[in-house]
């Protein structure tokens, strides 16, 4: 079976970015003339370096003999995509029930997650995860003015 | 306005002392672990100077960067694990040294270098710039297009063996940099209908997501690596004497104009010039085997040089509105929010915040020195910072920057969806730093070519007019360098094979 490399897949994943920019630049209303290239010619030469780059990228990756190093194990993929999730959920938290509910959960999730196999006593975690959130909060919106996420269902 | 009695009264106020030490402490912290860096710092923070006048923003972000620059030699010689790209060459000597039990040695030589560089630059930086701004008058619309293209240009030369990767990341850059309404024009272009893409992207959300958002998560993913165990009793007094600063006289003065230069070019920064100067400071020294094996001078070179790079980018930044590394690129974003457009008119209109961005540079790197001194023995401690509540506390602070710069959820998302394209770029081995750089030029880059069509209506004027003329050859040689380059030892071993 022939395996496919990472660079194949940068150099393909560029080439059809810079395809579909350069389409969506083709409905641009402003005319592109020799004498003045408008709102076209920016992203257009963006697209060509994308198209030129990936193009490149693919060829030199298929050439390229050898074996190469994983970016990640599956494991780590999956580290990945649970830390994602958590963080859309956080950002939805955020919208609904506001910052000083859901940042001391997201951060005691967090902090176990990443601690796994080393020592984190679930005090400390706890600890920290309470302690930062009211400090962060103090500091932001009490020493600097701003404003933080109250959430729809408390306004 | 009476630019020292400004900058008096700035450094009078109990606030801004307390956001300069604050600042600089987490600067150094920031610059000191592996991972992170002083520019990392200046992106988490700056939507804090959002509610701050802009003599007390420029204080803070500039302490922070300070900070990180200062403290990025301590990985680098407790470690051998560089804090920032900035300190690569000082873990070829200051790691030895320290295995040697010279830990407290490297460490006072460090400072003493990242102060010396620092301050110097600085000085000579508040001098020069307002004399590169009289000359920027002369330039137009093609001289500014031209500098904007070297400075993105010249990052991709430096991206050895990676040209295509650099060269797409600026492509990705220039085009994130588009979204919104056009310059001149005001075609709204990739916006799909969105009111919230309608004003661009925000430098906010892009860079944090793209650069440290989705290094956290990556690194999660990796496994966080132990941090090697550091033998704090080798950590006594300060370390030098004043005689052993004097016999480095020559390579101090030497590394320090290596740093100044790379720094004031365009796009250039303390990334390359601490390799410069080291392999400099190599080349001309009378035992170079000693390189490599804990020779101090090993640690002045890249130390002086990474700092001089400072007050070298400080420059271009300040004169011309072109930022001399990402920092430097970020700082111009951060000042353009308080009203303060970068280049040859702010000498004019606010000539006292430049006077005041040096002056921090000076003050901050008095203020590092001494918290270095006092808290030398306090570093392999900062070192040990679990990552598993370090990072945790990073995104949150990361997640509401979004949040605050416009109390818009929206933006949390958007930067969750910045994250996720970073770790592609970082998948696909794609370099941030030309994306960074061309995302921030982007807007000036395209906007200064509009008004140059406009006055011509010719390509042709970039190359006919002498400045931007060099210019473009520079830009354009440094994107087919790779190829000149194996062009040239073709040739040359050629002319060898023949005379042979």
């Amino acid at each position: 079976m022939i395996k496919i490399k990472r660079d194949q897949i940068a150099g393909a994943l560029l080439v059809i970015a810079g395809v579909v920019v350069a389409i969506l630049v083709s409905q641009f209303s402003t005319p592109m003339t020799a004498s003045y290239p408008g709102p076209k010619l920016m992203p257009l030469i963006a697209a060509f370096g994308l198209v030129v780059c990936g193009g490149g990228i693919f060829i030199i990756g298929t050439i390229k003999k050898g074996e190469e190093d994983p970016f990640l194990i599956k494991e780590g993929w999956l580290k990945i995509a649970v830390t994602v999730l958590l963080l859309i959920v956080y950002v939805l938290c955020l919208k609904y029930i506001g910052y000083l509910i859901s940042t001391p959960i997201l951060l005691f999730v967090l902090s176990t997650l990443f601690a796994k196999g080393n020592k984190a006593s679930l005090k400390a975690r706890i600890i920290f995860s309470v302690g930062f959130t009211i400090a962060l909060y103090l500091i932001y919106v009490y020493l600097f003015g701003l404003s933080f996420p109250m959430g729809l269902l408390f306004e | 306005m009476d630019i020292i009695g400004y900058i008096l009264e700035q450094f009078a106020q109990p606030m801004n002392i307390a956001l300069l030490v604050g600042a600089n402490i987490v600067g150094l912290i920031f610059g000191a672990i592996p991972g992170l860096s002083g520019t990392m710092a200046v992106m988490l923070f700056m939507p804090l100077t959002f509610a701050m006048d802009a003599g007390t923003a420029i204080i803070f972000l500039i302490s922070l960067w300070i900070g990180g620059c200062s403290g990025a030699f301590i990985g680098s010689i407790l470690l051998g694990i560089p804090g920032s790209a900035s300190a690569v060459s000082t873990c070829f000597d200051g790691y030895p040294m320290t295995k040697k039990g010279q830990a407290g040695k490297a460490l006072a030589i460090g400072m003493v270098a990242s102060f010396t560089g620092t301050f110097l630059s600085a000085i000579l930086g508040a001098l020069l710039s307002q004399f590169i701004a009289g000359i920027a008058f002369m330039m137009g619309p093609w001289e500014y297009f031209a500098l904007c293209f070297v400075a993105i240009t010249l990052v991709l030369a430096i991206s050895k063996g990676q040209m295509l990767k650099g060269l797409a990341s600026a492509s990705i850059g220039l085009l994130l940099s588009t979204v919104g309404f056009s310059p001149i024009d005001a075609e709204p272009r990739f916006v799909f209908g969105n009111m919230h893409l309608m004003g661009g992207l925000s430098m906010t959300v892009v860079l944090l997501g793209i650069f440290a958002l989705s290094m956290m998560i990556v690194e999660f993913g990796k496994g966080f690596k132990p941090v090697p165990k550091v033998d704090t009793k080798s950590i006594k007094g300060f370390g030098i004497t004043f005689r052993e600063i004097r016999g480095q006289t020559v390579n101090i003065i030497r590394s320090f104009l290596i740093g100044l230069w790379i720094g004031f070019l365009p796009g250039m920064g303390p990334g390359l010039s601490n390799l410069v100067a080291y392999s400099a400071a190599k080349a001309s020294s009378k035992e170079p085997e000693t390189f490599g094996q804990g020779n101090p001078a090993g640690v002045w070179a890249p130390e002086v040089a990474n700092n001089a790079a400072i007050g070298g980018a400080l420059i271009p930044m300040t004169a011309l509105g072109i930022p001399g590394d990402s920092t430097t690129a970020l700082l111009i974003g951060a000042l353009t929010i308080h009203g303060l457009e970068m280049g040859p008119m702010v000498f004019r209109n606010s000539g006292h915040i430049v006077y005041l961005m040096f002056a921090t540079v000076a003050i901050c790197a008095l203020v590092a020195l001494l918290m270095q001194a006092v808290g030398m023995r306090v570093f392999p401690h900062v070192l040990r910072i679990p990552y598993h509540y370090m990072y945790s506390a990073l995104i949150v602070i990361a997640l509401i920057s979004a949040y605050v710069e416009s109390a818009s959820i929206y933006k949390c998302g958007m930067m969750l969806l910045f994250g996720g394209i970073g770790i592609i770029m970082g998948y696909c081995g794609l370099p941030t730093s030309p994306l960074i750089l061309s995302f921030i030029l982007g807007p000036i880059l395209e906007l200064n070519m509009l008004k140059a069509f406009q006055y011509t209506g010719t390509v042709a004027t970039f190359f006919t007019r002498p400045i931007s003329g060099i210019l473009m050859v520079i830009g354009i040689g440094s994107i087919f360098s790779p190829i000149l380059r194996k062009l040239w030892s073709a040739i040359k071993s050629r002319k060898q094979a023949n005379t042979a």
